[in-house]
């Protein structure tokens, strides 16, 4: 019973004053919303202050995705593969911002799942990379003065060879 | 973690640089999932990101964290304070994984420290793995760690304290090559009433299971085990019933049946020993199709009667079974490879209650 057509609807209004209707057996996988609608505070339409209409699509088809049930056991294994090739499409995003977007609207509504997708996609970008990349990449000033790095790097010397 | 939802920092540069800016918790969850070395680099990149590292929740020094260290020239050249300075953090260390070389890299003093250290951290989730000839025994203040839910434990001795009366939160429990003191491991089984998880996966003579500890395990959905280990020397097929009779959400067997001779569940097939006297029908009326098994490995079968009589009851005896595996003996199956061939063509004739249950010889 995949697509219950009685399943209630919820709107979810975005910082930018969109509005989206999602069923409520998706949108509970946000722990957030779905206090919300225990503390039955889901009658009109929940507004999400800190996340914008492009984020929240981009969560809706997350959520959607992964509220998918597979029809018999066969389908089970195809459905598993499948559901890992979604997520690792689902952060190739073209701009860092939006990867970082989606880490805040993961916390925000508490999404575990979403969160530790999006937090292994950034520490998977920032891996292989030296401390002046990762300064580059993420725009991170650089306020010690020469002889102060000196002395952190020195602190932990072991991690830095 | 309870999540904090804004602490947006002010910085010249705050409005793009993203990551700085971030809640604690996600800048823990980002760095927990990176290798510790690089997550203590993150603390020269700026003075915001100063000790930003020492609210990591998970210690992990793995194998590859140990080659990291000694680096290609494999030069022992480390210092374990600057180990144990990771777990003084002030935070709470949730995992922590150890892998013990071979070698004698690290002092056992150290990780006993390292040990007591976490035993204050609230540790859920601890992993050791130990390739050291010598047996490490778990320090003391181990057994404190009453937060525990994950325990994985490899090659190392366990003595209880006699205030020990176990880890009243542990789920998963994965011991292999584990030794104890006197009955120290079904002490540690009871002690652990809502385990989900068992597995004891070697052919180790720990030798002091015991059937009923087991029994009592009711939210059990995982256990392997070899039917050595169990105290026992004679098994009836009919101990096996009742034990997973008596485990109503088990979910995955795992059976080893690498066995003496004296065990009656190997009656030798070959001179046609009757098998035990099992009640046979007393069990299929108390358990006939309510088993909530999906999944049972058998490993080291031989293709005696009495393992056909177990495989005959769990498959009439479980509806949402979804594959059982039968991996032979290697060395002994009764009758060789012709044996293997008739032993199959009577797996193939028992009924089965699951109408999409798969059987797999190996």
């Amino acid at each position: 019973m995949s697509s219950s057509s009685s399943s209630k609807m919820i709107e979810l209004r975005s910082s930018d004053g969109e509005t989206f209707h999602v069923e409520e057996t998706v949108v509970l996988q946000s722990e957030t919303i779905k206090q919300m609608i225990d503390d039955d505070c889901a009658n009109a339409a929940i507004p999400l202050p800190n996340v914008t209409s492009m984020t929240l699509a981009k969560v809706i088809e997350y959520i959607k995705k992964h509220a998918e049930k597979p029809k018999d056991d066969d389908d089970k294994k195809v459905a598993e593969e499948d559901l890992k090739k979604f997520d690792a499409e689902f952060v190739k995003v073209d701009q860092e911002s939006m990867l970082f977007d989606l880490v805040r609207a993961a916390n925000y509504l508490n999404i575990k799942s979403l969160l530790d997708l999006t937090c292994q996609a950034v520490a998977d970008s920032i891996k292989d990379l030296s401390v002046e990349e990762v300064r580059k990449k993420f725009n991170i000033q650089n306020d010690f003065t020469p002889e102060e790095e000196a002395k952190v790097r020195k602190e932990n010397a072991w991690a830095f060879d | 973690m309870e999540p904090v939802y804004e602490t947006l920092e002010v910085s010249s540069v705050a409005t793009e640089d993203v990551i700085s800016s971030m809640p604690d918790n996600v800048i823990t969850h980002i760095l927990d999932r990176l290798p510790i070395q690089y997550a203590v680099r993150t603390s020269i990149l700026s003075r915001n990101w100063r000790f930003k590292w020492t609210m990591l929740s998970q210690v992990v020094f793995d194998y590859d964290f140990f080659e990291y260290l000694l680096g290609p020239d494999h030069i022992i050249n480390y210092d374990a304070r600057h180990l144990s300075r990771l777990l003084h953090f002030n935070g709470a260390i949730t995992k922590f994984v150890l892998y013990i070389p071979s070698f004698d890299l690290l002092d056992f003093e150290d990780i006993h420290h390292w040990v007591m250290l976490l035993s204050r951290k609230g540790i859920k989730d601890f992993t050791l793995i130990s390739e050291n000839d010598m047996l490490f025994k778990l320090p003391t203040h181990f057994f404190s760690c009453l937060e525990l839910k994950h325990l994985t434990l490899y090659n190392c001795h366990i003595r209880p304290p006699p205030s020990f009366h176990g880890f009243p939160n542990l789920l998963n429990l994965v011991l292999c090559y584990v030794t104890f003191e006197g009955s120290g491991c079904m002490d540690l089984i009871r002690g652990c009433p809502l385990l989900e998880i068992l597995r004891i996966p070697n052919f180790h003579p720990i030798g002091t299971l015991k059937l009923d500890g087991i029994a009592r395990l009711k939210n059990l959905k995982i256990l392997s085990f070899s039917l050595r280990e169990l105290d026992n020397n004679v098994i009836k097929c009919s101990c096996i019933f009742r034990l997973v009779g008596f485990l109503p959400k088990l979910q995955e067997l795992g059976l080893t049946l690498l066995m003496g001779e004296t065990l009656e569940i190997m009656a030798i097939y070959e001179n046609d020993v009757p098998p035990p006297a099992i009640c046979f029908s007393e069990i299929h009326c108390n358990s006939m199709g309510r088993l909530q098994l999906r999944s049972v490995e058998f490993t080291h079968v031989r293709g005696s009667k009495n393992e056909i009589c177990l495989i005959e009851w769990l498959l009439a005896s479980s509806p949402l079974l979804e594959k059982m595996v039968i991996h032979f003996d290697p060395i002994v199956v009764f009758g060789g490879d012709d044996g293997k061939y008739k032993f199959a063509r009577k797996l193939l004739k028992l009924q089965r209650a699951s109408p999409i249950a798969q059987l797999k010889l190996k």
